[in-house]
């Protein structure tokens, strides 16, 4: 609905992509892309509401030293800078995302212009230090159509406007339609998202998977209320019928040693799911029940549901592989890193699953040569609770 | 802007009271004869939000030109990366099951399969006229997004926000 091939664009050189569109259809769609933007920061700055964001000021701290998306110039802003400097970007950014809709919403040339820069400076930082996908790439390119260029000689010329064509009114009603399906499905998003109510009817769940596809409500999880006090990353345990002991995600000697930054962008990116504990699995797996399509029951998951996804994946690519040598025992560990409290910088491995269920704690703590730790995912993050010690490697024990 | 400037045929055929309404924006003659306080106060402000959207919705089409090509390189780059972790993409999401209702033979053949041809048609729609442009956009912001978050997202976003709440709530708590 927006004229977006209209400058640069192939259509622009053969003077084709003019006047596609009734004018009230793309002045509707401006309005929209604009409201969103200004919607976006909007519900990102009033869903931080955590201490870490606002008393503490440690948010974007806890966000740069996430090991899932850690990028060498963010480990070592965290190694290297102090706690004041966090501060002041994690205020900072609060005070970026308030004043962007503020300003857009002045309708102001200037106003305008400082918002894009601010859109841009906030996620260029953001691309720096952390390795988030395409998101604050997305919002970059987002930010160009906040900016109004001083001198308009934006609108170019439409003498050929005349002779374009116009799209039939049924398909700019439609598009119009499904505009207004879109904002609805938001407001009931918000809806359902302050007062949830489980769905039991089919027309229910069927809204719900129509949230999935088409609203336009952005779920901020990742760093609201705030970021994460503790950060970590798996660590699969294994010894092969030929005896070795590998990491079967490295193809390497098992080791509780933090990776590099660089090593994380694509082959740990998003293994950053921390270990869920049951009843958090349990919730997860009645909403899936309830979304799910299929007719295909899911397996009874007694333990974490991502511990068990991670520990099936590894086992069942390794039995795919024919020329991989099989394995004799399986553990996952969890290398638990404390963020704050005195024990900052503290590495844990925790055994999160083993296959078989009943392998001992010692076989990993050998393997490791590292006493390892009993998990307990709700925990996580809590400053006030020490792990439980499982085994001592059998080397240690003896001295 | 050129938004609101491109004539439409529609926009050319014009009513009388439309022209009227374009010569005496605010009303002010009938709000005398009706109500004089209530007419004008409202016409004021429907003048004023009339002003401000025309003002708020202002987009310069090479800023819209640099949104179109730097989205377009962004999924391309997000389409390589995606390929790259095809393989480990549901173990990495904490899946153990396909969670689309096709192609669970062999999920990373077909998330594959569902890259290119999410490549392919926004490369295609960009050369196709009238009821596709407009759904160009949408494509890429929305069914691009839609479909990682429904492959990828709902495990990760649905447990590190529950973290995150049972983190502060026991905080808060304590």
């Amino acid at each position: 609905m927006l004229p977006i091939g209209r400058r640069w664009s192939l259509d622009a050189l053969r003077r084709r992509a003019v006047g596609i569109w009734p004018a009230w259809l793309s002045s509707t769609a401006a309005l929209g892309l604009l409201a969103t933007i200004c919607w976006i920061y909007l519900t990102t700055f009033f869903s931080k509401d955590g201490p870490a964001w606002w008393s503490e000021g440690d948010a974007v701290r806890l966000a740069v030293a996430d090991r899932a998306v850690a990028r060498p110039l963010g480990m070592w802003c965290v190694q290297h800078l102090s706690d004041e400097w966090f501060r002041f970007l994690t205020w900072g950014t609060l005070l970026a995302e308030a004043l962007v809709p503020v300003l857009v919403l002045t309708a102001r040339d200037w106003c305008r212009n400082v918002a894009a820069l601010l859109v841009a400076g906030l996620h260029l930082g953001m691309w720096l230090l952390m390795d988030l996908g395409a998101f604050p790439l997305v919002m970059m390119g987002v930010a160009a159509v906040i900016y109004l260029p001083l001198s308009h000689a934006v609108v170019a010329d439409h003498s050929d406007d005349g002779s374009a064509a116009v799209a039939q009114i049924w398909v700019a009603r439609i598009l119009a339609g499904l505009m207004a399906t879109n904002l609805l499905l938001a407001i009931d998003d918000e809806r359902q998202f302050r007062w949830p109510v489980e769905p039991e009817t089919s027309m229910a769940r069927w809204l719900r998977r129509g949230h999935t596809f088409l609203a336009a409500e952005p779920v901020w999880a990742m760093y609201a209320p705030e970021p994460l006090r503790f950060t970590g990353w798996w660590l699969p345990v294994a010894k092969t019928i030929d005896g070795d002991l590998v990491d079967p995600l490295t193809n390497g000697a098992p080791t509780i040693a933090a990776f590099s930054a660089v090593e994380s962008r694509l082959r740990w990116a998003y293994l950053g799911n921390p270990p869920s504990s049951p009843a958090e699995s349990e919730a997860l797996n009645s909403t899936r029940a309830t979304t799910s399509t299929g007719s295909a029951p899911r397996p009874e998951i007694s333990a974490g549901t991502t511990q068990k996804a991670y520990l099936g994946f590894f086992l069942r690519q390794r039995s795919e592989h024919a020329a991989l040598p099989a394995f004799v025992w399986l553990g996952l560990v969890y290398v638990y890193e404390v963020l704050e409290g005195p024990d900052r910088g503290r590495m844990v491995p925790m055994i999160s699953a083993s296959w078989p269920e009943d392998l001992p704690a010692i076989q990993i703590a050998d393997a490791l040569q590292h006493p390892v730790f009993k998990l307990d995912a709700s925990r996580l993050g809590d400053a006030h609770w020490t792990p439980r010690k499982m085994a001592v490697p059998a080397s240690a024990s003896a001295l | 802007m050129s938004l609101d400037g491109a004539p439409s045929r529609r926009r050319t055929a014009r009513s009388s009271e439309q022209k009227a309404r374009v010569a005496n924006p605010l009303g002010i003659g009938e709000s005398l004869l009706v109500n004089w306080y209530t007419r004008t106060r409202s016409s004021l402000i429907l003048a004023f939000l009339q002003v401000w959207t025309r003002q708020f919705r202002r987009i310069d089409e090479r800023c819209l030109a640099a949104m179109r090509i730097s989205l377009a390189c962004v999924l391309l780059w997000d389409i390589h990366r995606g390929w790259v972790l095809a393989d480990d993409w549901l173990a990495m999401q904490a899946y153990d099951q396909w969670p689309l209702p096709f192609g669970p033979q062999d999920p990373a053949l077909s998330l594959r399969v569902a890259l290119a041809l999410l490549g392919t048609a926004t490369l295609a729609l960009d050369r196709l006229r009238r009821v596709v442009r407009c759904l160009q956009l949408s494509i890429r912001l929305t069914l691009h997004h839609r479909l990682s978050r429904c492959l990828g997202l709902p495990a990760s976003a649905v447990e590190s926000g529950v973290a995150n709440r049972t983190a502060l709530e026991s905080r808060r708590a304590a």
